[in-house]
């Protein structure tokens, strides 16, 4: 695609870029160790090598991934306008829609990367260092971190869709994290409005795991395919009539 | 914003609306034990028969049996208990009778009478009575148990049993079992010599409570809870008349041996808002008179 191998290098050059994808490969390299002391001391399992992944990923769609999502896409959109680089890329021959979906893409593959990075030091610190590694967990942990990209992509589209409003980066980015808390609380708060958000889907996985495929779940699968539809199309409408 | 676009807002719009109702809509079991739980905390008496029992390793070491008659408004109840701990069989009797509790073991022809009512039982009706919340309170708990829950809802499958009775049932697998279910299982079993010590002293007569707790494996490493089956009967009132868990935990031993253990207990109410409990009479009966002793909850 025009454009993705340039909005891709814009983002994975940046300092910023590099070092949380290291944290987050570190993140549970760290935690593993740690969490086997203290189980050793208070003498207590809270998870084996088979579901210590999924404890990882549970913290890191609840909390870390949206915010480094918010973070990349604040940069993205409001901050090439705040260094005004982005009328750089609208005065090339490449259509709007093209430009919006190759940053949507770079998007996507980020994220996917950071779920990747996460999911294969969670795996191997739960084979080094936690008991009961189990092949059949292996394959649990890596889809349950595949399907975890679809919720936390309609997040994405979402505050995709809304930090266009803004033009400083720091401000987009303050933005998302309220916005991201709001629809935290929510889910506790009003279940019945949740159901509308893509935040409730957050630990689909979970599902997963406990139905398989149901008619609960196709439902689900189908509101987050549309509500990403839905994000991506008012997002471009108000890329394409933006005045850089 | 031109047609095209329009289009595409309209028919995500509409998908998405169809993909939450659709989610939203299940009769799933769920709704019903939750109407269930509700209608059955009214009751104001049942009759409850609790079995118990724990599997070693396919050996049966402990089980308990009993029936308990609770009438909440006259404050009066009494249970009948079984408990075979390795091979041998003790009865127990309680009643709560006239603000006191009185105790009856079959190793032993006394009675022992407590005045107030203290104890086990008084603890359970003030729990009972905790539990009245307010309907704007009672709706929030309701909205975070059903959020916390989400993942597990649809699990709760249902089947009609006939006669208007309807049994709910949840398994769950260990990839299922939350991290700090695993947790507190884990630190329950490996922290077993702890607790209830001020249990182990209370002693009626020939009658010890320590006799009556089970001998668990001192479990050390690999403690993991297997699978946890949950079900539920419903009658055609909505009561939740039957319950059964059976859950299952294995792990080792310090010297490497590995034991499976499984508990099993079922619980079935009958006889709602009509049990009359009968008291116990006390004339021409030895009894011993206990101290009232303050009971703190030290675990």
């Amino acid at each position: 695609m025009l454009n993705l191998r340039n909005e891709w290098m814009k983002l994975i050059r940046k300092r910023s870029a590099i070092i949380l994808m290291i944290l987050s490969a570190l993140f549970p390299l760290v935690v593993g160790p740690g969490i086997q002391a203290l189980q050793n001391k208070f003498s207590f399992t809270a998870f084996d090598g088979e579901s210590f992944p999924l404890v990882i990923l549970s913290l890191a769609v609840s909390f870390y991934l949206p915010l480094l999502l918010a973070l990349a896409v604040s940069d993205m959109f409001s901050g090439e306008q705040e260094q005004k680089t982005l009328a750089f890329i609208l005065v090339r021959p490449i259509s709007r829609l093209k430009v919006y979906s190759s940053k949507v893409a770079a998007t996507g593959i980020y994220l996917l990367i950071l779920l990747l990075i996460v999911c294969t030091t969670s795996l191997l610190t739960g084979a080094i260092w936690l008991e009961n590694f189990t092949f059949q967990g292996l394959l649990i942990a890596i889809a349950a971190f595949l399907l975890s990209w679809f919720p936390l992509m309609a997040i994405g589209l979402l505050i995709i869709f809304f930090v266009q409003w803004f033009g400083s980066s720091s401000r987009a980015l303050t933005f998302s994290i309220l916005l991201y808390l709001v629809m935290m609380a929510v889910t506790y708060l009003f279940p019945t409005i949740a159901r509308w958000l893509p935040a409730y889907d957050s630990d689909w996985y979970q599902r997963w795991i406990n139905t398989g495929m149901s008619s609960i779940l196709a439902g689900r699968a189908l509101y987050l395919l549309s509500w990403s539809a839905l994000l991506f199309t008012l997002g471009y409408y108000k890329f394409s009539k933006k005045e850089y | 914003m031109n047609s095209k676009m329009l289009a595409a807002v309209g028919i995500s719009g509409l998908l998405m609306a169809g993909g939450v109702i659709s989610a939203s809509a299940s009769t799933s079991g769920y709704d019903l034990f939750k109407t269930a739980v509700k209608k059955t905390h009214t009751v104001n008496s049942f009759t409850a028969h609790v079995q118990a029992s724990l599997v070693d390793n396919k050996n049966e070491v402990y089980t308990v049996d009993s029936t308990n008659k609770e009438n909440l408004k006259s404050d009066s109840g009494s249970s009948s208990v079984s408990v075979t701990n390795g091979g041998k069989t003790t009865q127990v009797d309680f009643y709560n009778q006239n603000h006191q509790s009185v105790i009856k073991s079959s190793d032993d022809a006394k009675f022992y009478v407590r005045k107030g009512g203290e104890g086990e039982r008084k603890f359970k009706h003030k729990k009972h009575k905790g539990e009245e919340l307010s309907p704007q309170m009672q709706n929030d708990v309701e909205g975070i148990f059903d959020a916390l829950t989400k993942n597990y809802q649809d699990s709760v499958t249902s089947k009609d049993l006939g006669n208007g009775n309807t049994e709910l049932e949840l398994t769950l697998s260990k990839s299922e079992i939350p991290a700090v279910g695993q947790a507190v299982a884990s630190f329950f079993l490996k922290n077993l010599d702890q607790q209830k010590e001020h249990m182990d002293k209370k002693e009626f007569g020939s009658l010890k409570f320590s006799d009556l707790k089970p001998q668990l494996p001192k479990l050390q490493n690999n403690i993991v809870v297997s699978s946890v089956d949950l079900k539920g009967q419903v009658n055609a009132d909505q009561y939740l008349t039957g319950q059964e868990a059976t859950i299952s935990v294995s792990g080792d031993e310090a010297n490497g041996t590995h034991h499976d253990l499984v508990l099993h207990i079922t619980s079935n109410l009958d006889n709602l808002n009509k049990t009359e409990v009968t008291g116990v009479s006390l004339k021409g009966e030895k009894v011993v008179q206990m101290k009232e002793k303050h009971d703190r909850h030290e675990d």
